[in-house]
């Protein structure tokens, strides 16, 4: 896999729900013809050197054969309210596709969770479309937790990607009242089977939740982490996170969200140190 | 005018061009060679290397500050031992100019790296990291004190014949004496400057923004102070500088020149711009012709001062 430096000319950026959550379209080839799901690109956001670095956002769509990447982001502070306010033709200097991607399950997979948490849903959209063309016998069930039904994606996005989607929302305006992890804990305890392997991003707290109990469960796991990241390009070592696989003999390991990562099996974090 | 001849003699190297890539924000070249062209560059100075690998510091390791970054990486590193197996090759088969940043927790493991580096070919100098803020033992202990400054350069001196570089901190009563000094313990260049201390802290959590609280700032900021640095050690020297320090565009690394740098380092705009150190190396080239200079030492260190009164 080659990474590429692209000028991507935006097809549109638009918001995708309320005000605050965006999807940019981007012209980007070169990226798009090497991108996996659950890679992501780093983003710089303007020209000036303020803000200095650049911003990582995951692959939301690939579309290789027009030569389309979107992401689907969340304002949250000063280069993605820059961001937000980029026009439809203007361009966005790009660098990717970065990091390793999601893994598939085994050929006999037969129950796949993906669990996803507000803003998350974006980089598994794409991992439920692969899933979807390469495992197709296995059963595929959506958990997708937001604080309110506001903030939901339209289900266009996803609906027929999966056999099922379980909705969750903080105050219970859509589906399951509490957070994602209380309706797994629901609908396990209602008699749902057990999955095989589960696919999981979101916010972090969320993420360590899940990942306690895949791992009490034995349930393999792939987790899509985030951290602050410098380079993207795993040079700078900036983007470390607590995590088990061992550089030399060091006794405290680190592992690097944009090159060991972003996508981890769930045993190769130390969660309880994040 | 046909081409300019971009070649810099520093003390025993010759570098094609003065463009190099600075310390930790280059990787160990390889993971830039998508994007850039490395043997074009007058040298890769790679990331820094210990006797024994390290882990670095707990994250955040990486704040964000106005024009730059703060980062407290911590040094980490597979060791000396596996960066001659697994990471020097890559530039060595390229042909690839490497200079090896090295550090150490005590004089004689500094020493101890240089001796394993002395007989790679490709490595064409050592930069003694003294001035690493990142780090309890080792980095700026060193570097703040112009006797183990002296120390350490000439333990290097003894088990090394490569050329000498000692990386110099800009957090120092006076940073032309430190140079001064290692001048006369035998380092052949000087580079400044390394990161300058630095911390962010978070006003709603009431906690640091990094996980070891202070880290070391770099980028476009600091160039100002960088540039002052390397403008002071010029004068107090006879060896040659290399300038580092918010280095962002061919302007920035002309500014540097002309107060006498001989090269310069490529630092944390790598991160912004991975291309930054091949575009400025044609900007400077552009420069030179367009002003009708036709070797690029012709340039260095031409600042004129005027002297007090007369302006
Ligand atoms: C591999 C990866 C993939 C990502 N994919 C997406 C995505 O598809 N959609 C999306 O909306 N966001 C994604 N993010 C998070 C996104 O990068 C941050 O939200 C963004 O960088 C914030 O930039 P800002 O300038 O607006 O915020 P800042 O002004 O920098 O900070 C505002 C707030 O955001 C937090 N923040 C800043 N940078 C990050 C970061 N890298 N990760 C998490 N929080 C951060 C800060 O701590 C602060 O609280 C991803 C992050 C990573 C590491
Ligand atoms: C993420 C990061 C890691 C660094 N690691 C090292 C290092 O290992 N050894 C060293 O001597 N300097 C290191 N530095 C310092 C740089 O080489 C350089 O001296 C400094 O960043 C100033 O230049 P700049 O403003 O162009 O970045 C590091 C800087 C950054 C930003
Ligand atoms: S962000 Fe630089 S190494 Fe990961």
């Amino acid at each position: 896999m080659k990474k590429h430096q692209e000028e991507a000319v935006i097809l549109d950026n638009i918001p995708i729900i309320g005000q605050d959550t965006y999807r940019l379209i981007l012209q980007a080839p070169m990226i798009a013809r090497e991108a996996r799901p659950g890679q992501f690109v780093m983003v710089r956001v303007d020209k000036s050197y303020d803000p200095f670095l650049r911003r990582p956002f995951s692959f939301f769509r690939i579309d290789k054969e027009e030569g389309i990447i979107e992401i689907g982001y969340k304002v949250v502070g000063r280069g993605t309210t820059l961001l937000s306010q980029k026009k439809r033709g203007q361009t966005v200097d790009l660098l990717g596709p970065l990091g390793n991607g999601f893994r598939l399950p085994p050929e006999d997979t037969s129950d796949i969770w993906v669990i996803a948490g507000g803003v998350g849903i974006t980089a598994l959209i794409p991992c439920l479309e692969d899933l979807r063309i390469k495992r197709p016998k296995a059963k595929r069930v959506l958990f997708y937790g937001v604080k309110t039904a506001s903030e939901l994606i339209p289900s266009s996005f996803f609906k027929s990607l999966c056999h099922e989607v379980l909705y969750s929302t903080d105050d219970g305006t859509m589906g399951f009242r509490g957070v994602i992890t209380e309706c797994i804990d629901y609908h396990v305890q209602k008699g749902e089977k057990l999955p095989s392997v589960i696919y999981a991003c979101g916010p972090l707290i969320m993420l360590k939740h899940i990942a306690r109990w895949a791992l009490a469960h034995s349930i393999p796991g792939q987790f899509c982490l985030e951290s602050i990241m410098g380079c993207g390009l795993g040079a700078c070592l900036g983007c470390a996170v607590p995590g088990n696989i061992r550089h030399g003999n060091s006794e405290k390991g680190y592992v690097h969200v944009c090159f060991e990562g972003p996508v981890f099996p769930v045993e190769n974090i130390r969660w309880d140190e994040l | 005018m046909k081409d300019v001849n971009l070649s810099v003699t520093l003390g025993p190297i010759k570098l094609k061009n003065p463009v190099m890539t600075a310390s930790g924000t280059f990787g160990y070249g390889r993971e830039f060679a998508d994007l850039v062209p490395l043997e074009e560059l007058g040298a890769v100075v790679v990331k820094g290397i210990s006797l024994k690998p390290r882990p670095g510091n707990p994250p955040p390791r990486i704040v964000e500050a106005c024009a730059g970054l703060i980062n407290s990486v911590g040094l980490e590193n597979p060791g000396v031992e596996v960066f001659v197996k697994d990471k020097l090759p890559y530039l060595q088969k390229r042909n690839v100019p490497v200079v090896v940043n090295i550090f150490g927790e005590s004089v004689e493991e500094y020493a101890e790296v240089a001796s394993i580096l002395d007989d790679q070919p490709g490595v064409i100098a050592l930069e003694i990291n003294i001035s690493c803020p990142n780090v309890e033992a080792g980095g700026m202990v060193f570097g703040s004190n112009s006797s183990t400054a002296g120390r350490v350069v000439e333990a290097v001196k003894r088990t090394t014949s490569k050329p000498i570089i000692t990386k110099l901190s800009p957090q120092v009563t006076s940073i032309a004496e430190i140079a001064q000094a290692v001048e006369q313990a035998g380092s052949d260049i000087v580079a400044c400057i390394n990161t300058i201390p630095a911390m962010a802290v978070d006003i709603y959590t009431r906690t640091p923004r990094l996980g070891n609280v202070i880290g070391g700032l770099s980028g476009p900021a600091i160039k100002p102070i960088a540039l002052k640095c390397v403008f002071d050690v010029v004068q107090a020297v006879d060896i040659p500088v290399i300038g580092i320090g918010g280095i962002a565009t061919a302007e920035d690394a002309l500014e540097f020149l002309l107060v006498g740098a001989k090269a310069v380092q490529v630092g944390s705009v790598n991160l912004t711009n991975p291309r930054a150190s091949i575009e400025i190396l044609e900007g400077i080239r552009n420069f030179l012709i367009e002003q009708g200079i036709s070797n690029v030492e012709d340039y260095i260190g031409t600042l004129k001062v005027l002297s007090h009164g007369e302006n």
